[in-house]
């Protein structure tokens, strides 16, 4: 049998960030979104960070496709897997593990549970004094956040 | 998630440490796939690394040794019949985009987005038409010998230069001719040419591109043009022209990633801000280069691991020698490596005769096992000229040897402390410290000792790969967020 070609191999039914993303470009969100909640299952055990990513990307589709109820089930995950993620490299890099943090943040953020975007947001600056970083500017894309601007209960505002 | 690994004169064709580090970062991160772009000299080239099973393709963009360029551009044998432009259609579609291209380059790329634009323009032409034809157009040559000469900079260029100058242009530039894979993120190992299909894909399709800086790629080049002979005109051509593609890859770089503080210095000196840059030091395998007192050879040897070519330095090691055969004579000196620059290597082997030193420095090739080799070291030297975050001296580090190296690129930053610094190109210091080290037991031993927790605690390759990992997730985060 012939060797496949690189664009055949990736474009096979294993490939499922691939497949998405070609959907995601043509508009097709709905069938995008299922493809990237496919690869973050299948990513979940072996890479966190990936698995985040892919349910990010799943929800970002689904947002696009008009379906933010269900969109914020997809964020709840895409945070819990940042977060886990922050955790399983916080001793080996805590450069990747700030990150982490400030990302679950952000998901947890657009998920609606403000309280838990709080407590992380809180880690990553706690973390964040100790490598005696900079305050990294939390940024949401586009002009406006995703659902509603996100203010912090002490206050202080988190996001613009 | 697919990534666009960019190289140039390395990986895969090419050993040394950047192929290295390209090499272990592919093939540990497999859970991305890698579509491979390297640009080499000429076509006949033998893979010295087998990639990895998660490089999905390799494309690679000979700047010479090709007479039918469209041959590499692409499998489709419709690509091999791209048209030729009339006269009309350089004139109108091309000429403009190259006329702005030319204007930045001599000026060297003060107005980096519109030299980005005039780039990207001149991808969009070569996809239509044939790159060979119009570079050998009148239309071309005219454009570009006129802005040239109309410039009092370059008014002195003779018209042999000029020819020349165009020639290296059409060359160095092919990349552009070719058709970029839809990647979700580029990665280049060095800020060169090789760079430019991650600007022209950031500036069409929004692709984040991450730059890797292991040598500076500009201050290598201007220690390249001060040994060249030219005309200050030519020397100009040069330096703007490299200052150009050097801006514009540091301005389209979503993040700059340099091994070392070292190169920060130089970053931030072509404006970039800050906020851009993340050093991320190059990381060893500990487990594999670790202490083996056992293999230490009885008398002293000092190893040198490196390439042979004209940035290493070999020279100064050789010259170093003489100061430490004359105190201790049974030492000798390894150079183990490729020899990357034949011309180079005569000029050691000169130098060598003319000091009498045969039988006490050896050039021993390439090794498999350079674990091995810097477990036989009592002592080992780094003498280049310039470095990055250099494999070698973090390696030897490891194996828990005394290192006595150039003050030059991140080599202070790795040694801090753990070794000793000495200047470049001056032998009687290099000498000086070599013989101090050789002689002195208690100093070796103090010195590989804190080296190996240095690079345990620091320069781990677990750490190097976990930073390359996230650096990834962000960037392609940071893309879905802003889709």
């Amino acid at each position: 049998m012939p060797e496949k070609s690189w664009i055949e191999r990736l474009s096979d039914r294993g490939d499922s960030w691939f497949r998405a993303s070609k959907l995601e470009k043509e508009g097709r969100f709905e069938e995008a979104s299922r493809y990237y909640v496919e690869e973050a299952e299948k990513q979940k055990g072996k890479n966190l960070g990936m698995a985040a990513v892919s349910y990010l990307a799943a929800a970002k589709c689904l947002v696009k496709a008009g379906r933010k109820d269900e969109a914020v089930k997809l964020f709840r995950l895409a945070a819990s897997h940042y977060e886990k993620y922050a955790e399983e490299v916080l001793a080996v890099s805590p450069n990747s593990a700030l990150w982490g943090y400030q990302m679950a943040s952000k998901s947890y953020m657009w998920a609606e549970d403000y309280k838990k975007a709080d407590e992380l947001l809180e880690k990553a600056k706690s973390l964040m004094d100790k490598l005696e970083l900079k305050p990294v500017k939390v940024e949401i894309s586009g002009d406006v956040p995703l659902f509603k601007t996100y203010k912090s209960r002490r206050g202080k505002e988190d996001s613009k | 998630m697919i990534i666009m690994m960019l190289t140039e004169g390395t990986y895969p064709y090419v050993k040394g440490g950047v192929s290295t580090w390209t090499h272990n970062l592919i093939s540990s991160l497999d859970e991305f796939k890698f579509v491979v772009v390297a640009v080499v000299a000429n076509p006949y080239v033998d893979l010295l690394y087998e990639p990895p099973r998660n490089v999905v393709r390799l494309i690679m963009v000979p700047l010479w040794g090709t007479e039918l360029l469209e041959e590499y551009v692409d499998t489709s044998l419709l690509r091999l019949v791209k048209p030729k432009p009339s006269r009309k259609t350089i004139r109108e579609e091309f000429l403009p985009a190259f006329s702005t291209f030319l204007s930045e380059v001599k000026s060297g790329g003060k107005n980096v987005e519109k030299l980005g634009e005039s780039l990207s323009e001149m991808h969009h032409f070569f996809k239509r038409y044939n790159y060979k034809t119009v570079f050998k157009s009148e239309e071309v040559w005219e454009a570009f010998s006129r802005q040239l000469v109309e410039d009092p900079l370059y008014a002195s260029l003779k018209t042999s230069s000029l020819i020349r100058f165009g020639r290296l242009i059409q060359h160095l530039f092919r990349v552009l001719a070719y058709d970029f894979p839809e990647v979700d993120l580029c990665h280049s190992s060095v800020a060169s040419f090789c760079g430019i299909p991650a600007i022209v894909l950031k500036m069409e399709r929004g692709v984040p591109y991450l730059l890797t800086e292991h040598g500076v790629y500009f201050r290598e080049r201007i220690l390249d043009l001060v040994k060249e002979s030219g005309t200050l005109a030519e020397r100009f051509f040069w330096l703007n022209l490299y200052r150009a593609v050097v801006r514009l890859n540091y301005h389209y770089a979503d993040k700059i990633l340099p091994v070392c503080g070292f190169n920060v210095r130089w970053e931030v000196e072509f404006g970039i801000a800050k906020e851009k840059i993340e050093i991320i030091y190059n990381g060893v395998d500990v487990e594999r280069f670790r202490p083996r007192p056992e293999l230490e050879e009885e008398k002293p040897l000092i190893v040198v691991m490196g390439r042979v070519n004209k940035l290493k330095d070999m020279v100064n090691v050789i010259e170093a020698m003489e100061y430490v055969v004359g105190e201790i004579p049974d030492a000798r000196c390894e150079i183990i490596g490729p020899i990357e620059d034949k011309a180079y290597h005569e000029v050691c082997l000169k130098r060598l005769g003319e000091l009498g030193l045969e039988g006490k420095v050896v050039f021993k090739g390439p090794s498999e096992s350079p674990e091995f080799d810097y477990n036989r070291a009592r002592v080992v030297a780094q003498p280049s000229i310039s470095e990055g975050f250099p494999f070698t001296v973090v390696e030897a580090m490891a194996c828990g040897k005394p290192v006595v190296a150039t003050d030059v690129g991140g080599v202070r930053e790795a040694l801090e402390g753990c070794g000793i610094i000495v200047p470049a190109r001056d032998p009687k210091r290099l000498g000086e410290a070599l013989i101090q080290v050789l002689i002195d037991e208690k100093l070796r031993r103090e010195l590989g000792e804190k080296a190996r927790r240095r690079v345990v605690e620091l320069f781990s390759y677990q750490r190097f790969l976990t930073e390359y990992r996230r650096v990834y997730l962000e960037a392609v985060s940071k893309r879905k967020l802003e889709a």
